[in-house]
């Protein structure tokens, strides 16, 4: 018992060290600390984003769209000092929607056309930062990579929501768009995941690596937390595709396959590579800025 | 009512009782394997037991598995078709029809890797929630449904009994995680090995004909090669066993489409390929075992081959020839094809001793053995699957 308290103790004193850049007491950290609220609004173009709305002119055919769900897992969110410096935002763990390194946004209220969502919605990541002035905002739309191939009914909440699971491709969808369209009432999706992974050589293990990981990098500067929003603009998302047509012998819209011709729109308003593109700055998540004073 | 099925709830009830007050590590399971057979591999974090099998057992079969009520895993794993359902391609609860064949899950425990062509499934505690949650297609259609279908699950008192037996130290036993456990712990009884063929090894001379015993010598020469991707005690070389050490996982390129000149093969179906992205990958599939293989027609990954004729046919043209239509094309010529699938000459009698071989494989008493059955049954055939109130308690009233 001794030994492991004394191992106990130890390892949350490496912890404190580790997570504690200014080697400061906790009390004083927490005190220095501040609550980010990070928020988001999904809309297309100006509209907000509901179950309940008819979406018209989208995509190259000019379509008219409704959505059926519409969630994403964000990690590894940075703040930016104005000095350009970044400070990882500490997520905190509400076993609901955060666990320490993965957040989900839902924009779906299980109302109407998105009868199989949650009734439950959400629209910010909350954590801490140390305190200061923050000009700039980075995340990634995944799952951690240790987390995306583990058996998802041993995952806590939100890694355990059977609509995110990928299972067939070993791991979960990190960011699911459904649609239905005028040219695709029965549906035309973005299902974004990690392709092409590798699997392990030892029993029971999962992939090692994946060739196409598809997570999303954004990079929202300025950004002042305290004042503006995280727009995730589905209009832009889909400005270059077809929604109302599907590739022939392919999933319907794109679920990230390689040879998936639907995907390669989504892929490069994402900022991913498909095929010949080489991928670049993603066109769907910008900043909405905010009145001075507003929140 | 109250006769020998209270005696025997008494009985369990006071062996838990008995178990819990001791501490004693739960009975080692009792495999009841074919001889010869060595134990399944099971996983560390999901130990067998009796209870959880029989958990297992009606959660593969209860059609409250799906979103409207109407498939259960059965539907397309049929006891009669050795697990298998008989179709081409699967169909699944809202229409879609499956790219795939639906595999037979006989020995599926000793199968390192599960489905046709997916290196990243090596657990059928994993596996499960495909057909369950899966989109693309749609199978059970259960995605997004979790909570109504444990609801279904509670309503049901005969549950609340055969989960808190299979994981007693749960306090709250209803989770995904836990019936996945028990699915893949029945899954793992479907064992057979009581073949003609097997009494034949055991030293029964006359449980084969002679044509079967010719068609053996021919499955087991280098001039068919058949026995290179089909070989060991289940007919598949991609196997694997408690205490074996190495895991060894094949996939193959038989030939069967080459729709391109470069060895391609019809999307969605390529295979290992699917899964890695990689040239190398496409059209690999795994080799299924060929035990009750009679039983699982029609053929191939995509279903696209309805008799064990056609299949020899397959092979002993050393791939396979579509002359017209979209995935037309010449099989033999394929780059991406496995060495071994080189072609042979076979008489007519030749190809029925290799039929005759085949039909060997077939063990009568797999599709025949209650215990592997629907528990939902009534004596009188009609299902009681919705029948939700407890028969103790109405018989007390």
């Amino acid at each position: 018992m001794r030994a492991e308290l004394a191992a106990f103790v130890s390892s949350v004193g490496l912890l404190v060290v580790g997570s504690s850049p200014a080697m400061r007491p906790v009390a004083a950290q927490e005190a220095d600390g501040r609550t980010v609220t990070v928020r988001f609004e999904a809309t297309f173009g100006d509209v907000p984003v509901s179950c309940a709305t008819t979406y018209r002119d989208i995509g190259t055919s000019r379509s008219s769209v409704a959505i059926t769900d519409f969630r994403f897992y964000v990690m590894d969110v940075r703040l930016v000092r104005p000095d350009g410096t970044e400070v990882p935002l500490s997520l905190s763990v509400d076993d609901l929607w955060q666990q320490d390194d993965v957040a989900l946004l839902d924009f779906e209220d299980g109302t109407q056309r998105c009868a199989n969502g949650t009734a439950e919605t959400r629209d910010q990541v909350e954590g801490r930062a140390p305190g200061g002035l923050y000009t700039g905002l980075r995340f990634r739309v995944g799952v951690p990579f240790a987390r995306n191939h583990r058996d998802p009914t041993l995952q806590p909440s939100p890694l355990n929501l059977t609509r995110m699971f990928w299972t067939w491709n070993a791991g979960y969808k990190f960011l699911r768009l459904d649609l239905r369209t005028a040219g695709q009432p029965q549906g035309w999706v973005v299902h974004l995941g990690s392709t092409g992974c590798t699997p392990n050589t030892t029993p029971l293990e999962v992939p090692t690596s994946c060739r196409f990981p598809n997570d999303v990098k954004v990079d929202l500067s300025p950004f002042d937390p305290d004042r503006d929003r995280v727009r995730v603009d589905l209009r832009a998302l889909l400005a270059d595709a077809d929604v109302d047509v599907n590739d022939p012998d392919t999933a319907a819209g794109c679920m990230s396959g390689r040879e998936d011709g639907d995907c390669k729109a989504v892929f490069g308003a994402l900022g991913l590579p498909f095929g010949d593109a080489p991928g670049g700055t993603q066109r769907v998540f910008e900043v909405a800025r905010r009145p001075e004073g507003a929140r | 009512m109250m006769g020998p099925r209270a005696a025997t709830l008494v009985f369990i009830a006071l062996a838990c009782v008995v178990a819990a007050g001791q501490r004693t590590a739960p009975a080692r399971y009792v495999w009841d394997l074919p001889p010869g057979f060595p134990e399944p591999k099971v996983p560390p974090d999901n130990p067998m037991t009796a209870e959880k099998v029989a958990l297992g057992r009606h959660l593969f079969y209860d059609p409250r598995l799906s979103v409207d009520g109407t498939y259960s895993c059965a539907t397309c794993h049929r006891q009669v078709n050795a697990f298998s359902d008989g179709r081409r391609q699967a169909v699944g609860v809202t229409g879609d029809v499956h790219p795939r064949n639906s595999m037979g899950l006989t020995n599926v425990a000793y199968s390192p890797v599960l489905t046709w062509g997916n290196p990243t499934q090596r657990r059928l505690e994993t596996q499960a929630l495909v057909p369950m949650f899966g989109e693309q297609p749609i199978e059970l259609g259960l995605s997004g449904q979790e909570d109504k279908l444990f609801a279904r699950l509670r309503s049901d008192t005969r549950y609340g009994a055969l989960i808190r037996a299979a994981f007693p130290e749960d306090a709250d036993p209803f989770t995904l995680g836990n019936i996945t456990k028990a699915i893949a712990s029945f899954e793992r009884t479907l064992i057979s090995g009581r073949s003609p063929y097997d009494r034949f090894e055991a030293g029964n001379a006359s449980a084969m004909s002679a044509s079967a015993k010719r068609g053996l010598s021919l499955f087991f020469s280098e001039r068919t090669e058949c026995f290179h991707c089909h070989g060991g005690f289940n007919f598949t070389q991609t196997v694997d066993y408690a205490g074996k050490r190495f895991l060894e996982i094949e996939f193959h390129n038989t030939g069967l489409y080459n729709i391109d000149g470069r060895g391609g093969y019809p999307s969605p179906n390529t295979g290992v390929y699917a899964l890695t992205n990689d040239p190398r990958d496409m059209g690999r599939f795994k080799a299924p075992t060929l035990r009750n293989i009679a039983m699982t027609a029609p053929y191939m990954h995509d279903g696209s081959i309805a008799t064990l004729e056609e299949v020899l046919a397959h092979y002993e043209a050393g791939g396979r020839t579509l002359a017209s239509g979209p995935d037309k094309g010449v099989g033999a010529a394929s780059p991406l094809k496995s060495g071994f699938v080189k072609g042979f000459m076979l008489t007519p009698t030749e190809r029925r001793d290799l039929v005759d071989f085949l039909d060997s494989l077939t063990d009568m008493t797999f599709i025949s053995d209650a215990r592997f059955s629907n528990p939902w049954v009534r004596q009188d055939g009609r299902l009681n699957v919705f029948e939700n109130s407890r028969p103790d308690v109405r018989a007390r009233r």
